[in-house]
Order: structure tokens, then C-alpha cells, then sequence
């Protein structure tokens, strides 16, 4: 019968009530171990308390982290937007570049495969001398960490077009430009959508950090704060908040490609 | 019917002589074509027929301009070729050859992109170029919704749009069935004589290239030189049971050493 489900492609309502089985128990097996026998002495929240903590920071109460979640999420969605476009204005234009013209590769990917290996987060310091301590800092770092799936993408889809493609267009009397923008970027698309997946997962990963050491404000510097003020509950609340964030941009990005790939589905050798 | 007979006044005649392809390589390169002389009138068909490896892709991909000779001339409409341009359509044997992110209409209407048409008379031509090869309904489907041969019809389309000077054609039926491949010659035969454009079809099905061809160039073996050409004084549309075909397949066959 699974045989035939996934023939067929479905995911049945039967699906559904087994996947979300193990995420009863373990919810249920924490609340259990935290409440009966004081796991992790105190330190660790159980579910209970993170629901509390999180409806206190959504829609207030009082307290240090009352009805700051919204401004807190906004500030750190707009960072990760901002930088996933500013990466994605310079990334793919240029990775397409990169891709079509060997001189383009070859000017540009020496300096790419030297700054490359060199961990995000180690631009911090930079990002602040430059941007000083806000919102264009953190922009910063989510761009640059952003850039590199998205260029590399580009650059391996624009020289993934094939040839027959090329010489299509070029006997139905297209120029260079319009193959450029006709032809190597649709073909790039597919790849680059890839890069654009990995680089938004980045960019939460990235704001987060951001914030924790140099912004103050955002999902990152709450999480941080609850940290020194020992409000654990807040702290896995945060953490639920951007992994739920992380989550649902991803299904956008995947939403997206689903949109305007549906032609690559089977073209795909 | 073995003179061309009422053909488009875009169509254009090829002229080859002398034509010969080296590709670079170590120990002198690949000798591909030797010397070939061929002609093909305004309006006619030509097949090509030859031994596998014997050089027709490159042959073909000269008179399309995405090769270079490396010695004769060839010539289209009394001009050489320089590169490949508008006006020198291409039918490729592979099936995918079809953007794939374009809608069967934007396939077609690609090669209208730089002419001044306002989009209704665009849409026209293209309307026009769909119903010449019998896939105006598939105007909004995409080719991965096509069949193979289906997504050769509208490959043909996308270049009679462009009102091409000839049609060259690489083996473009290879990748289909047999039955499949019976209805496309016919359709193709259908075609041509709906647009009278000069075509040349390279092929190394004997069969096809007689019930095709006006004319039949038929190569030796690597490196490519004219081993014979016939003529095929048959009408259409043709039987391959008739003996006159026989006759003509017979010395084809013996001519490639079969
Ligand atoms: N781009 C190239 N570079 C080097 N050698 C090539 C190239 N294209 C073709 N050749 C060589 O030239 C010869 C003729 O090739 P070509 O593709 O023209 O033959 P063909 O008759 O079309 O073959 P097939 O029947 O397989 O389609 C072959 O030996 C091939 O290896
Ligand atoms: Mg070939």
C-alpha cells in the first residue's frame, strides 16, 4: 500500500497523524522528565512554561520579555530579507557572468576561492568597523554569508545551458544579450533557486549570530538577553520562533521554485 | 515533380564545392569531410545519406554556420556562410532541443523576437507556422508535455516562422519509433510542400532518404566525399513497395557497400 501511496504521490490524512506521533511523545516525554524529575535542575523550561513564555513575549503581561516578539521578529525577518537581496542582486547577476564568460570566471574566482573558505561570523568585526553597530551591520554579515551559495549556483546553472539550447537561439538570430537574458538565465534557474535555498537557511543562522554579539535588538539579542537573565523558557522560545521563521522561508523559496521550474521537471538530465 | 516546383520566395539554393573539415587535434586532427560537392535548388530536397561517423553532422553543422570549413566553399543564397543566423533554421536530432521554460508559442515566437511585428501580427505568424504543422491546439502546452515527435513538428514550426532560406535537417526522426517516424515524413513531405523551402535532410536510413529526397547525395565513409548522387523520379507521395523504388533503394545500398 506505501508502494502505491508513493506511485501515486499522495500524502493521505493516515500520513499526517503518524508523522506527527513522535513529536507528541517527545513533547510529552520532556514535559514528564522536566516536571517529575526535575531535569536539568531547573535550568531547562518544559513545553508548559515555553508556551507560557512565548504567549507572555507575543502578546504581553509584564515582565522583561512582555509583547516584544513582534518588533523582535520584524527586526530580524527584515535583516534576513534585506541581506538575502542584496546577495541575490550581486550573486546571481554575477555568477551568470561567471558562468558565460571565461573572463569574467577567470578575474573573479581566484578572489572568491580565497575569501571563501573563511568562516562567515570572522567578518563580524569588519561588518561593525564598517556599518557600526545596527541594522546594516547585521545586513552585511547575512549578505556576505548569503552571497556564496548563491553565486556559486549561478555560475555552475549558467554553465549547465546546453549547447543545443545555444545554438537555438543563435540560428533564430538572437544577440549576445538577448541569449544572456533568454537563454543562460533561464537555464541558470533551476541551479540557482538550489543556492537561494541554502542561502536563506544562512541568513537566519547568520542574523541570529548577528545578534547575539553586536545588534541590539531581534529575535537574536532577546535570545541572548533570556540567556543572562537565566530565562530559559524565553531562550527555547526564541529558538522555536526562528526555527519556525526558518522553516516557512524555506517553504516560500521551495514555493517559488515549484511556481516557475514546473517545466523543469523532467528536463532535468 | 523532380524539378522544384513553386517554392517560397525566401527559399534559398546552397552551393558546395570542394568542402573539406579538419578538426585540431593530435597527429594532424580529424579528417571529417575530404572534398564534397553538392548543390541544392530553391525550393528542393535533398537528403543525405551516409555511413555512420562519415562526417554528415559536420556537414551540416557547416551549412548551418556553428562549424567552419577548413577548405572549399559554401555558399547560401550565392553567399558564404558566416556563423549561424536567422534565415538558416536548424532541425536538431535531439528531441530537447525545444526551450523548455517557453510555452510551445514562445518556442515559435522566439525566432520573431527582433523583427518589427506588433504583437498581434506575431501572434498571427505564429497561429500561422502552429496550423502549417498541425499543432495548433498545443499553442499553450509546454514541450514536456509533447511527444517526441510532436516536439519536432514544433521545432520545425519555430524555424518556418522565421520565413528560414532553408530548412537543414540532422537526422531529425532518429529518436522516434518506426511508426512514428512514417507519419513525421509524411507530415514533413506535407510541409514542405505547403511551404516550398529548400531542404536538406541528412539521414542513414536508406528508406528515408529515397522517399524523402528529390535528390539523394550519398556519402563514402569517413572522410566524407560524394560516392553517388540519384534522382529520384518518383511522385509523391512515394511506396516503398514500389520496384521503381526498389531499383533506386538497390543501388543505394550497393553504392554504401551493403
Ligand atoms: N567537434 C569535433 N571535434 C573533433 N572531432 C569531431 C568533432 N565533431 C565530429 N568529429 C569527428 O568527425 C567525424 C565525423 O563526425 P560527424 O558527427 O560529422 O559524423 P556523422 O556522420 O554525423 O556521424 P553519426 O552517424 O554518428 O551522426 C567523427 O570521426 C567524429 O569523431
Ligand atoms: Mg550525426
Amino acid at each position: 500500500m506505501s508502494f502505491k501511496n508513493r506511485l501515486a504521490g499522495a500524502v493521505s490524512d493516515t500520513t499526517v497523524i503518524w508523522r506527527s506521533i513522535p513529536l507528541i511523545l517527545l513533547l510529552g516525554l520532556w514535559q514528564y522528565l522536566v516536571q517529575v524529575y526535575r531535569f536539568g535542575d531547573g535550568f531547562i523550561p518544559s513545553p508548559v512554561e515555553v508556551v507560557q513564555a512565548m504567549t507572555e513575549w507575543v502578546f504581553g503581561g509584564g515582565g522583561r520579555y512582555s509583547g516584544t516578539w513582534a518588533a523582535s521578529l520584524r527586526d530580524s525577518a527584515g535583516r534576513v530579507i534585506c541581506g538575502f537581496l542584496v546577495a541575490l542582486a550581486i550573486g546571481a547577476p554575477l555568477g551568470i557572468l561567471m558562468g558565460s564568460y571565461r573572463v569574467a570566471a577567470n578575474l573573479v574566482d581566484p578572489v572568491l576561492q580565497l575569501i571563501r573558505p573563511i568562516p562567515t561570523v570572522a567578518w563580524i568585526p569588519f561588518c561593525l568597523i564598517f556599518f557600526g553597530i545596527g541594522n546594516s551591520a547585521a545586513i552585511a554579515l547575512v549578505a556576505v554569508g548569503a552571497f556564496f551559495p548563491i553565486v556559486l549556483n549561478a555560475m555552475a546553472g549558467a554553465r549547465q545551458v546546453s549547447p543545443l539550447h545555444l545554438r537555438s537561439a543563435l540560428m533564430l538570430g538572437a544577440t549576445r544579450f538577448q541569449i544572456l537574458s533568454r537563454v543562460v538565465v533561464p537555464s541558470a534557474l533551476p541551479s540557482l533557486l538550489v543556492g537561494a535555498r541554502v542561502a536563506i537557511g544562512l541568513a537566519w543562522m547568520l542574523v541570529v549570530i548577528s545578534e547575539m554579539v553586536a545588534v541590539k535588538s531581534g529575535l537574536g539579542y532577546e535570545l541572548w538577553d533570556a540567556y543572562y537573565y537565566n530565562r530559559m523558557d524565553v531562550v527555547v522560545a526564541a529558538m522555536a520562533t526562528v526555527g519556525l521563521f526558518g522553516f516557512l522561508s524555506d517553504l516560500i523559496v521551495q514555493r517559488v521554485v515549484r511556481r516557475y521550474l514546473f517545466w523543469h521537471q523532467g528536463t532535468f538530465r | 515533380m523532380n524539378a522544384p516546383f513553386g517554392h517560397a520566395p525566401s527559399a534559398a539554393r546552397i552551393d558546395v564545392h570542394g568542402l573539406a573539415k579538419t578538426y585540431p587535434g593530435p597527429g594532424g586532427g580529424v579528417l571529417a569531410i575530404k572534398n564534397v560537392d553538392l548543390f541544392v535548388e530553391a525550393g528542393e530536397f535533398v537528403t543525405i545519406l551516409g555511413p555512420s561517423g562519415c562526417g554528415k553532422s559536420s556537414l551540416l553543422n557547416i551549412l548551418a554556420g556553428f562549424e567552419q570549413a577548413t577548405g572549399g566553399t559554401a555558399l547560401i543564397g550565392g553567399r558564404e556562410i558566416h556563423g549561424p543566423r536567422h534565415g538558416q533554421g536548424v532541425v536538431f536530432q535531439d528531441t530537447a532541443a525545444l526551450f523548455p521554460w517557453l510555452s510551445v508559442h514562445d518556442n515559435v515566437a522566439f525566432g520573431l523576437m527582433n523583427t518589427r511585428l506588433t504583437r498581434r501580427e506575431r501572434d498571427a505568424k505564429v497561429r500561422a507556422a502552429l496550423a502549417t504543422v498541425g499543432l495548433e491546439q498545443f499553442s499553450g502546452s509546454w514541450p514536456h508535455q509533447l511527444s517526441g515527435g510532436m516536439r519536432q513538428l514544433a521545432s520545425i514550426a519555430r524555424v518556418l516562422v522565421t520565413e528560414s532560406r532553408v530548412l537543414l535537417m540532422d537526422e531529425p526522426f532518429a529518436a522516434l519509433d518506426a511508426l512514428t517516424r512514417q507519419q513525421m515524413q509524411q507530415k514533413l513531405l506535407h510541409i514542405w510542400q505547403a511551404t516550398g523551402v529548400s531542404i536538406v535532410l541528412i539521414t542513414h536510413s536508406v528508406d528515408e532518404a529515397i522517399y524523402l529526397g528529390n535528390r539523394v547525395y550519398i556519402l563514402t565513409r569517413r572522410p566524407a566525399e560524394v560516392a553517388a548522387e540519384l534522382s529520384v523520379d518518383l511522385p509523391y507521395p512515394r511506396e516503398v513497395t514500389d520496384s521503381a523504388f526498389n531499383r533506386l533503394k538497390s543501388i543505394a545500398l550497393k553504392t554504401l557497400g551493403l
